[in-house]
């Protein structure tokens, strides 16, 4: 048993509601000259898998993720906590607009290979995070029957 | 046929799964995961599925915990006991556990909880861009209505 599934209609909506949407909480922000002790704090304290590397009027200029963390952190040098955001983030991240579609942002995704994207205003000053998640419940919230209406798993 | 209908069997079939064992240093779980560009690897023992270790768990449990990746072992710091699924069920069910659960990851596991496979977040974006570009042919209904709109670019 699969549900009915939802209807081609009803998935238009991805195409006609914009990221704005899936924005709800404050990204985690840091300057190139913050420390990764201070960012991988900021993670683990705040439960988030990205942090935003920005100048001090809010450019943007590179994330700092989790796997960013799995490939620089993986040697056996503990002296990374003194290491700088800007030496260590991924420099010019693809971004997007706050009124991107849903479905723009998750062929972005799709094609760039990202779990997370930046959001910027017109000016390049970042405005969010869009996560894979974020589009994931999305589509749970908005095809109940699709998503929720399941049989238990064994 | 609708969105998410498919087994979760049509995606991992045909593909290793990413496995490590407990004594595994972390650093050498960390090659798997690149290896097989996913954000874990399935802890096994004797061939029954007993952790998993994730990106998260390296963030939380080994960088900031001071521990050292190349002298830690995986069984320390894995997730025991995760929650799986098998590849008879719907992708539409591990969309509804990714979302609820908060996974990235799914250990997909037989009867015997022997494991098959990891399908991951990658596996669910894929399928959707899959419907998006027409791709799937089960969908083709859909896929047209995506053309319809222009939105396949």
């Amino acid at each position: 048993m699969n549900g009915a599934g939802p209807t081609p209609a009803s998935l238009t909506g991805l195409f006609s509601h914009s990221v704005r949407e899936l924005i709800k909480t404050e990204p985690l922000k840091l300057q190139p000259s913050a420390t990764l002790q201070e960012a991988v704090e900021s993670m683990r304290a705040n439960r988030r898998g990205c942090v935003l590397v920005v100048n001090g009027r809010g450019k943007l200029f590179g994330v700092f993720t989790e796997r960013d963390v799995v490939v620089k952190l993986s040697g056996d040098d503990l002296s990374w906590r003194g290491w700088l955001l800007g030496d260590c983030m991924t420099p010019a991240p693809t971004t997007i607009l706050g009124d991107t579609t849903i479905g723009q942002a998750l062929q972005t995704m799709n094609e760039g290979r990202f779990r997370h994207i930046p959001v910027v205003d017109a000016a390049g000053c970042a405005a969010g995070i869009v996560t894979i998640r974020d589009i994931i419940i999305y589509l749970v919230e908005h095809h109940p029957a699709a998503f929720l209406n399941l049989p238990a798993a064994r | 046929m609708a969105i998410g209908t498919r087994t979760i069997g049509e995606f991992i079939s045909g593909r290793d799964s990413p496995n490590v064992s407990p004594t595994t240093p972390v650093q050498e779980a960390i090659q798997t995961m690149r290896a097989f560009r996913t954000p874990g690897v399935l802890v096994v023992e004797a061939g029954v599925l007993v952790g998993i270790f994730t990106e998260k768990d390296f963030l939380n449990r080994v960088v900031a915990a001071d521990l050292l990746p190349g002298e830690t072992r995986v069984g320390e710091v894995m997730t025991p006991s995760p929650e799986v699924l098998g590849p008879d069920h719907s992708i539409a069910l591990a969309i509804n556990r990714m979302a609820i659960g908060g996974f990235r990851n799914v250990p997909i596991v037989d009867e015997h909880g022997r494991p098959v496979g990891l399908l991951t977040v990658r596996d669910v974006v894929d399928h959707l861009a899959d419907i998006f570009e027409g791709e799937d042919e089960d969908l083709s209904e859909q896929a047209g209505l995506w053309l319809d709109l222009g939105v396949t670019g």
